[in-house]
């Protein structure tokens, strides 16, 4: 009897477990929620990607006079009007890292290191990073933004109706453009940051002399880190292009789903830009 | 005697028990058992009540959604088992004109939305489109607004860009939903007798079978060769107009709130 009630009336030590449960369950529902919306997410960008180099592919000579001003366009879009911004980025760089290092570096007696650690942080990782996140926060959100706005108001479908394939028409000069303008944005940020960068030392009365200090640089670029600069920045362009589009193009939207979408873009860019970047320092590493 | 033949115009689109897909609730049907046959040439008026599936059916007409069941035959095949160059080669050949606008890209003026279609598929430069597209906006009566963006242009007219651009390949079947909406009645007169000479064969010598959505039958009425409708799920065909006239819906004079809280 006594047994039954202790069973049957909760007691507050009894509560305790079955409280924890409840949060287990409940931490187990949403990180299952979670993982299953990542899949989705994973599994819906890789259709898509997919989708569109197969297009990029057999479509490669269609059209070219409706798609080449379009992959222009995006060239103007995320890159030459990108040019002020990334200069201003660029000699940021330089005087934040390059100034500094080559500054420490020479306090050490280590000056000699100067090209390798430029080449290491500028050439190989901050300048495609950044040159890829300025574009995705002045192209690639607007792009969601734009496309998002033609799903939702039925463009789409009126490309469909006139026989235009939306992604040869929307997205293919998307991904050729973007590519492109992050690979030449990338070229010109490094320049840029390498020479304000000795200017900044120059004033900081470091001495190394300019011949010095390029010989430094070109004794420690490989051909393979040319290679692996294009191949990384034309993947970020790859990549920020499918996400922005994907986020804008591939679901039903209405006009409200619109700024959610471009956030979602964003995030998921960066996350898949950074993982990227890590996959080519295992590269760097093997190579 | 005579030995003179009746040629019997071909037929462009057949529908055989066709479940049409929501646009809103996919998986789910808005009209069943559709059945429907077109020749070369007819006028069709396809009407109902508003908010009902009437413009549903048109991208399954169109062929550019795949109906939930049933067979639909455009110009002569099945659109489901063509692959995706001939359907848009098969595209081609249909012009389809959406509701509020017809859908005009943002982007584009009036005359670069007409010549697109000419541009991409003849593989022209824009300015080898001109000449055509002019052509086109001439006989639409749009060349005062051929350098206007959408943003800047009326409303009233845009329905009519929309035509433009769907007749710029010179299709052989031509969709159109609610072209009257909500026009006014100089906007009315245009539409039909637009629409009568191109189906007649006089704005591009060769005739074009029209399928035109709407409200009300009545306008339609001393235009139009055939006339249906959607009633609830239903679609019917009428074997005259006077029939169609007299429809329960189209002389239904109340509307309802619970007609519209299906969408939402």
């Amino acid at each position: 009897m006594r047994n039954e009630t202790a069973s049957t009336t909760p007691t507050r030590a009894g509560e305790v477990p079955e409280f924890h449960d409840r949060v287990r369950t409940a931490y187990l529902d949403f990180a299952g929620r979670k993982i299953l919306a990542f899949m989705e997410t994973i599994h819906g960008l890789g259709a898509f990607a997919l989708i569109t180099f197969g297009v990029a592919i057999t479509k490669a000579g269609v059209s070219r006079k409706v798609i080449e001003p379009l992959i222009k366009d995006q060239v103007y879009k995320a890159g030459i009007k990108l040019l002020p911004m990334i200069s201003f980025m660029a000699v940021a760089l330089g005087l934040v890292v390059i100034g500094q290092t080559v500054s420490l570096l020479s306090k050490v007696g280590a000056q000699n290191y100067a090209g390798t650690v430029m080449v290491t942080a500028v050439f190989r990782e901050l300048g495609p990073l950044i040159t890829a996140i300025v574009v995705l926060a002045r192209v690639g959100a607007g792009n969601v933004i734009e496309l998002g706005t033609a799903r939702a108001l039925g463009e789409v479908e009126t490309l469909e109706s006139l026989g235009i394939d939306p992604i040869h028409y929307l997205v293919v000069p998307r991904v050729i453009g973007m590519a492109l303008s992050i690979f030449s944005l990338t070229i010109y940020l490094i320049i840029i940051a390498l020479f304000s960068g000795y200017l900044f030392a120059f004033v900081q009365d470091v001495p190394l002399q300019p011949v010095e200090y390029f010989n430094q640089l070109a004794g420690a670029l490989n051909w393979h880190d040319f290679v692996l600069l294009a191949l990384k920045t034309s993947l970020f362009g790859m990549i920020i292009a499918v996400v922005t589009c994907y986020q804008g193009l591939a679901q039903p939207l209405s006009l409200d789903d619109v700024a959610g979408a471009a956030t979602k873009a964003v995030t998921h860019s960066v996350i898949s830009c950074v993982v990227l970047d890590a996959l080519f320092i295992v590269l760097y590493l093997l190579l | 005697m005579s030995d003179q033949t009746t040629i019997i115009p071909r037929i462009v689109l057949e529908l055989f028990q066709v479940a049409v897909e929501s646009p809103l609730h996919p998986g789910e049907s808005e009209v069943e058992g559709m059945d429907l046959k077109m020749r070369a040439g007819e006028f069709w008026v396809i009407s109902g009540v508003s908010n009902n599936a009437k413009s549903s059916i048109l991208p399954t007409l169109a062929g550019l959604q795949k109906p939930l069941s049933g067979l639909s035959l455009l110009l002569g095949q099945n659109f489901q088992e063509l692959s995706d160059q001939e359907m848009i080669v098969e595209r081609r050949r249909i012009g389809t004109v959406f509701q509020g606008g017809g859908k005009m890209l943002k982007g584009l003026t009036v005359w670069e939305n007409i010549s697109l279609p000419i541009q991409y598929h003849l593989e022209l430069s824009w300015a080898d489109a001109a000449p055509k597209g002019m052509q086109i906006i001439e006989k639409a009566g749009l060349k005062a607004f051929a350098s206007r963006l959408p943003s800047d242009f009326p409303a009233s007219w845009q329905q009519r860009v929309g035509l433009a651009r769907a007749l710029a390949l010179e299709p052989e079947i031509v969709l159109i939903d609610r072209p009257l909406g909500t026009l006014e009645f100089r906007h009315w007169n245009w539409w039909l007798k637009f629409l009568t000479r191109l189906q007649h064969g006089e704005i591009w010598g060769k005739t074009c079978s029209v399928i035109v959505t709407t409200d009300d039958p009545a306008p339609w009425a001393d235009y139009a060769t055939h006339f249906a409708a959607v009633e609830g799920k239903a679609f019917r065909v009428f074997a005259t107009k006077q029939e169609a006239l007299k429809s329960p819906q189209a002389l239904a004079d109340e509307i309802s709130p619970e007609d519209f809280m299906g969408d939402f």
